[in-house]
């Protein structure tokens, strides 16, 4: 099924519409990259991967440094373009979308939290969290009490009115995490979550992400090297030498 | 809505000096307006007392005189009233004199003046120039200033000596000495007129000098359109607008307000680029919040509109708190005046001439619009310049860069 321009629209005026149980799916996607800045040569990062991200579910990537793990997770989620192949966010090809259609995508499908630093350094917790639906155009005042309630769940409700440069590392990246799921996107993509964190504030951050991904029902794409939090996804795959294989779980096959 | 809030949270962001630097933008550009407002509203009221009072007392907005070797015009009073465009016209004659008072044997040169009619209750006339004793129709005598009077050491029933140039019989001048009464006593706006003008009758002064010394001054809005109409329809007379009469006065005024606005317009120029290179830092230390804002599905375009609308806003704010300020400023010269007067005769122990000056400030809502839409064009220009170079990156390369 080809969704038309209409549907898109559709899925602008009705954001949190599931209509596909594939949110985002991989067809032979190939990555290179120029091996100098003067552009002679190329190295080849990911080689005909297909990967399939299914409702509900949570699907961790394990792998090296290096290996290309960040570089699948950005072409996933729309930000970087492959070489070669298609990337489908609900059926629909980003490749084919302009500008303003793949960033509506992204902003109403897909959450990102990255590994440090990103977020919005001039905006209190609170105006973090509601960024992504004040995105989408709606007011402050509508969507106030979802990201309440999402900063309350994490245990962050005493630190709405703080810019992040008076919060920890654990409580930034709750933050990222509230503000990933504000629009109650399909999947989160999560690049190392955990990955600048001290021991006991990255268990925490790893449990509060798995459950309330759980809670609310939302596919999580994580990539990790930590691989006690990878195997507590429903998937596992193991990035290596260009290519995906599965370690744990069923898969889907594309 | 989103665009606006984070572009002024960048442009006053705490962070690595961004806010102090645009906070100084923004005191530069207001006080840079308030001043080019205090100053142009300064010269255009100077311009409105000098050169109104020239072009009512000295004048007028248009003379017409015979072109040269003509005895006399062709035209009269009433053909130029006919023109359309003329509030009011009259004759008037106008000649140099010698004034002794014999009593004291002091004496000074004058300008000799007589309109004929009721032009010096004309209402542009009376507006500078009144009467205080006596009548200067059908006068007995000369009308002179107080100026003169203590000039002269004159009292008042004192005789004066007058001694005019008039034409003689064949192209020749020859001097002529009467006795005059003081007949009037007047006043003006403009010191200058007052102490070397004095007003003699109209008809005593017409049979003295021969009708060939007769010129029509003539009060209008369009000085331009009116003297060519009359160039155009009397060409045996020559109209001179106050403009080419007073040319040396009008073009040092014009040129002091041409060279005000170049140097501030400068001074702009220097602070735009200010708002340009904080405009560029912004975006070297945003770099990595622009590539967040587009992961969290924000259009480059909004990202870029963002950098933009900043340095727009800290423009705009500037501009407001400029001509507020201004405004204040124009309102409350004098008050301004007497302050500095203070603050000068506090460190040096006399009066100064802050206090004596007085300024009518003249503010011209169009000059300020021009202004302002002048220094929004500029930081709008300069704001895209500091950004423009940013932002061919892929989004990927910046989280990339940033993160690992
Ligand atoms: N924009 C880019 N230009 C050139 N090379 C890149 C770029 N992004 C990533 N790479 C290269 O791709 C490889 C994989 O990077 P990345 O996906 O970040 O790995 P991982 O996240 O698994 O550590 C690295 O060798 C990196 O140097
Ligand atoms: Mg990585």
């Amino acid at each position: 099924m080809h969704p038309t321009d209409r549907q898109i629209g559709d899925h602008i005026d009705r954001p949190f519409a599931k209509q596909f149980d594939r949110p985002i799916q991989l067809l032979d996607i190939t990555k290179r990259f120029k091996a100098a800045q003067d552009g002679e040569g190329e190295i080849t990062i990911l080689e005909d991967v297909d990967l399939c991200i299914a409702r509900g579910e949570s699907t961790a990537i394990i792998g090296k440094s290096g290996s290309g793990k960040s570089t699948l997770l950005h072409i996933a989620g729309g930000l970087d373009s492959p070489t070669s192949g298609k990337v489908l966010c609900n059926g629909v090809d980003f490749a084919t979308l302009d500008d303003k259609r793949r960033s509506s995508l992204r902003n109403l499908h897909i959450g990102f939290i990255f590994q440090a630093n990103l977020l919005l350094e001039d905006f209190t917790a609170l105006e973090n969290v509601m960024a992504p639906a004040m995105i989408a155009g709606r007011t402050a005042r509508d969507c106030r009490p979802r990201a309440l309630s999402l900063l309350e769940r994490l245990g962050l409700g005493d630190r709405t009115h703080h810019l992040p440069s008076q919060l920890s590392g654990g409580e930034k990246q709750r933050i990222a995490i509230c503000r990933a799921l504000m629009n109650e996107p399909d999947v989160i993509m999560a690049d190392e979550p955990t990955g600048a964190l001290d021991e006991e504030n990255a268990q925490e951050v790893e449990r509060l992400l798995l459950d309330l991904v759980k809670e609310e029902g939302r596919s999580l794409l994580l990539v990790t090297h930590n691989n006690d939090f990878a195997y507590r996804c429903d998937n596992v795959y193991l990035l290596k030498n260009h290519a995906l294989s599965l370690e744990k779980g069923l898969g889907l096959d594309v | 809505m989103f665009i606006l809030r984070t572009a002024l949270k960048y442009a006053f962001s705490k962070g690595k000096g961004q806010r102090t630097s645009s906070v100084v933008i923004v005191l530069g550009i207001a006080l840079g307006l308030a001043a080019l407002l205090v100053i142009s509203s300064v010269m255009n009221g100077l311009q409105t007392a000098q050169l109104d009072q020239l072009r009512a007392l000295e004048s007028f907005d248009v003379s017409v005189e015979p072109s040269s070797g003509n005895n006399g015009f062709s035209l009269g009073l009433d053909d130029v009233s006919g023109i359309p465009g003329i509030d009011f016209a009259f004759e008037y004659i106008e000649t140099y004199a010698l004034v002794v008072d014999k009593t004291s044997g002091k004496s000074t040169s004058a300008r000799v003046r007589a309109y004929s009619n009721d032009a010096y209750y004309s209402e542009r006339m009376a507006q500078s120039l009144h009467f205080i004793a006596g009548e200067p129709v059908g006068m007995d005598g000369v009308a002179v200033s107080y100026t003169m009077m203590n000039t002269l050491s004159l009292h008042s029933g004192d005789d004066v000596e007058v001694t005019f140039l008039k034409p003689g019989r064949t192209a020749t001048v020859v001097p002529y000495s009467t006795r005059m009464a003081i007949g009037a006593l007047f006043g003006s706006s403009m010191t200058e007129f007052s102490s070397s003008t004095i007003f003699v009758d109209y008809q005593w002064l017409l049979s003295l000098m021969g009708e060939s010394s007769v010129r029509i001054g003539i009060y209008t809005q369009n000085s331009e359109s009116v003297a060519s109409r009359i160039a155009e329809l009397y060409p045996d007379s020559k109209a001179v607008t106050w403009k080419e009469y007073n040319r040396a006065l009008y073009s040092a005024l014009m040129l002091e307000k041409a060279l005000m606005y170049i140097f501030l317009a400068f001074m702009f120029l220097i602070i735009c680029v200010n708002l340009k290179n904080s405009t560029r830092r912004l975006l070297r230390n945003r770099q990595q919040e622009g590539a967040m804002l587009r992961a969290l599905g924000c259009t480059r375009a909004t990202v870029n509109s963002i950098f933009v609308l900043q340095g727009v806003l800290v423009c705009l704010i500037g501009e407001v708190i400029g001509v507020l300020l201004g405004i204040l400023a124009v309102n409350n010269l004098q008050a301004l005046l007497d302050f500095a007067d203070t603050v000068a005769r506090f460190f040096t122990g006399s009066a100064t001439v802050l206090g004596f000056l007085q300024f009518q400030a003249n503010t011209s809502p169009l000059e300020i619009m021009l202004s302002c839409g002048f220094v929004f064009i500029l930081a709008v220009v300069f704001t895209y310049m500091g950004c423009r170079r940013t932002y061919r990156h892929e989004i990927m390369e910046v989280i990339f860069n940033a993160s690992y």
